[in-house]
């Protein structure tokens, strides 16, 4: 199958030597890095070497040093933003420690992920960050521990995993997110949220913990509020761009609209927002909108959308610095979760919900508070 | 599976690597268990004997015997670039298809870290390489790619002398098409936000007319920046350096830089960008100024981000084909690792004009001096 294998065309250290005219010894020493090689020798070693085109075997000599200098990383969807912010503040961190970033992007589904940890652990990187796909399987990262690479959780968690995580504060800034629409009156207040992929083999569909504690943290909002729970006002489906905005869509279309839309990540944020257009809605006059993450173009839109703000460079560093000390022989208890907080960050989408639809009571509501 | 390994027709012995290392087979099982004291040259050459022979010690060695990893890497600039995120998508739905792994290293756009993830990645044993080289980083290590026998792709760019396949665009014609629009919108003081570090920016600036920038700006800034220039000089408008900027590739960079563009004594009517992130950049510049685009100044970018058609006013766009060109790298890469030795060949796919509100007509005014 490769080239390698038929007829040893790849160089090997011999190769290099004879041409360098020094000894294999001398040779191995000099692309090792160890030992002592003079430096003319090292100078033609190294000419040779790339002459006859010889890659050190970074499997083989991982093997001497017990090191790869490498972390992988894995996340659900490398286009999101959050994430591809996330990965920029773990690997900035990673790369002054010495370290390269390999990133895997599993489109959200537990077969990927598991595929990519276990090429990650096969190539013996020396530490993984993973966003996990599903918040109860993480058998696969456990054994990844077990062969020897240090595992930290990002952004989500798995139930009694045993593994070191950093995250927000998932339920408690959901509930702030959507307070700020109780607040203004709002009482049906969709939820546009995402699940995982939902393709794949069995196991391949699996909820993520943060859709979990956001969803938590929409219905506490609602019942701090003394608003009931409607299902039908619950939107989950995968994080994809065009199947969020149908499905916000829908939502806007159906008799008993919602009069806000509270959005649990950046896509489906952007999602919402088309839709609100789509369906011929204006933001916020009709329909108000909540986001989280915060991203690029959330400032260059119209309205200018209010969101819920992750840390998200923060989150990768601080990962970062946990990966390293288990790297660096902390064997330390896996304490709770690292949490972190998010950021209310106040712009144009939310107003108080119009006299137009279903929200007659909270107009009345409204304007009792006003006069008071 | 090994030639060698074959030849045999059964599994290689720890006593045939210890005599293809010259060494005792008590050494051999030392350097290859991982106990025990062995010298690291020793250790090294019995490892390679191993690899050479095709020698199954364990699972790790596998992937350095059979030669085949299943794994693709991807080297990238600036993966929050709409564009190379959708290849990036095209480029693991064709690998995952046919079992291969795509790992991908984001470089930031530094040279440094390219030739790192270029090296990284060759030392991981990847089956193949797609890259999309950076302006700066020089070609030595992907001819040391090519030199290896391990195949490769360029994505977004060929490189003169580098016998690899490439997929992109036409860049000169992309940006001539960007600016023929703004000209015939009447257009004539139309800036470029290049994305280059002020290094390259200073070169672009130090052209007089711009003449010859794509002999000595690489990636495909100078192609776009010569197709700017071509198509403006064909309307008979000189290039104005003061017009053309480099300030990086952030997307804060892009909003300095538009800042800068529109505090000159007579400011630009229109401003291209050469991709997703830059374009925001502007916008973002020019809404806090509240510099009302398209009826001071119109906003043309590269590359359809998934946020185009949502901001204020919606972005006119040149549109790559971005999954497309991921799509057929990965092709071109999976045939390479298949074994095709067919010569090099450069895939030019074509590009989408997407005209929304951020174009319009010069400013009456101007328009009305230009005469």
């Amino acid at each position: 199958m490769s080239r390698r294998a038929q007829g040893n065309r790849t160089p090997t250290i011999p190769d290099v030597a004879a041409l360098a005219g020094v000894s294999s010894a001398t040779a191995a020493r000099a692309l090792g890095g160890y030992g002592s090689v003079s430096a003319t020798a090292r100078a033609k070693v190294t000419a040779a070497a790339e002459d006859l085109g010889y890659r050190v075997n970074g499997v083989a000599r991982s093997m001497i040093t017990g090191r790869t200098m490498t972390f992988g990383v894995v996340v659900g969807d490398i286009e999101n933003d959050f994430f591809s912010r996330v990965v920029r503040g773990f690997s900035d961190v990673a790369r002054v420690a010495g370290f390269a970033t390999i990133v895997a992007s599993t489109d959200e589904r537990l077969d990927n992920e598991r595929s990519a940890v276990r090429v990650f652990s096969e190539r013996r990187v020396d530490g993984l960050l993973v966003a996990p796909a599903s918040m109860v399987d993480g058998r696969h990262l456990r054994e990844a521990r077990d062969a020897g690479a240090a595992v930290v959780l990002i952004d989500r968690k798995i139930h009694r995993v045993g593994l070191d995580t950093v995250l927000i504060d998932s339920v408690t800034a959901a509930r702030s997110a959507v307070e700020h629409l109780t607040v203004q009156g709002h009482e049906r207040i969709g939820l546009i949220t995402g699940v995982g992929a939902g393709e794949g083999p069995p196991g391949g569909e699996a909820a993520v913990s943060t859709s979990a504690d956001r969803l938590a943290g929409y219905r506490e909002a609602l019942e701090a509020a003394g608003l009931s729970y409607d299902p039908t006002l619950v939107r989950p489906g995968d994080f994809h761009l065009d199947a969020a905005r149908s499905r916000a869509a829908d939502l806007l279309s159906s008799p008993e609209r919602p009069t806000a839309v509270f959005a649990t990540d950046g896509v489906l944020t952007l999602g919402a927002l088309l839709a609100i257009r789509d369906v011929g809605l204006r933001c916020p006059e009709d329909v108000s909108l909540v986001g989280f993450d915060d991203p690029a173009w959330a400032s260059v839109v119209r309205p200018r959308v209010s969101v819920m703000a992750q840390p998200v460079h923060e989150l990768g560093a601080v990962a970062a610095r946990r990966l390293l000390a288990r790297v660096a022989g902390d064997a330390s208890r896996v304490r709770a979760p690292v949490k972190l907080s998010a950021t209310w960050v106040p712009r144009d989408s939310v107003a108080a919900p119009s006299q137009a639809v279903g929200a007659r009571g909270t107009r009345d509501q409204r304007r009792v508070g006003a006069d008071s | 599976m090994t030639a060698a390994g074959k030849a045999n027709g059964g599994p290689v012995t720890l006593t045939q690597v210890a005599a293809s290392a010259g060494v005792s087979t008590a050494t051999a099982a030392r350097a290859l268990g991982g106990y025990g004291s062995v010298r690291p040259v020793t250790r090294d050459l019995v490892r390679e004997a191993a690899a050479r022979l095709g020698y199954r010690a364990n699972g790790l060695a596998r992937s350095m015997i059979t030669g085949s990893t299943r794994t693709i890497g991807v080297v990238v600039s600036d993966i929050e670039n709409a564009f190379f995120s959708r290849a990036l998508r095209g480029v693991s739905g064709v690998a995952r298809r046919h079992g291969y792994e795509v790992v991908l290293v984001n470089t930031d756009e530094d040279a440094e870290a390219e030739r790192t993830a270029v090296r990284v990645l060759m030392e991981r044993r990847v089956d193949g390489l797609v890259v999309s080289p950076g302006p700066s980083a020089g070609a030595g290590h992907l001819h040391a790619v090519r030199r290896s026998g391990t195949p490769l792709v360029l994505l977004d760019r060929r490189i003169a002398g580098l016998a690899a396949d490439s997929v992109g665009i036409d860049n000169h014609e992309a940006a001539c098409t960007a600016t023929d629009h703004l000209l015939a919108l009447g257009h004539r003081r139309i800036a470029l936000v290049t994305g280059s570090p002020p290094g390259t920016a200073a070169i672009l600036k130090s052209r007089p007319g711009l003449r010859g920038i794509e002999k000595i700006v690489g990636a495909t800034v100078g192609l776009r920046a010569a197709g700017y220039r071509d198509a403006l000089v064909a309307q008979g408008v000189d290039p104005d350096l003061r017009f053309v900027t480099g300030e990086g590739f952030h997307l804060h960079e892009a909003a300095a830089a538009t800042r800068q563009l529109m505090a000159l004594p007579e400011p630009p009517t229109a401003i291209i960008a050469l991709d997703s992130v830059l374009s925001l950049g502007v916008l973002q510049a020019l809404d806090d100024m509240q510099v009302p685009s398209p009826q001071t100044v119109s906003v043309i970018g590269f590359d359809d981000a998934d946020w185009a058609e949502a901001v204020s006013p919606a972005l006119t766009v040149i549109a790559q084909p971005a999954h497309e060109i991921g799509e057929t790298a990965g092709e071109l890469l999976i045939s390479r690792i298949a074994g095709s030795r067919r010569r090099p060949v450069h895939r030019q796919l074509p590009t989408t004009f997407v005209g929304r509100a951020s174009t319009g007509p010069a400013p009456s005014g101007e328009f009305a001096a230009v005469r």
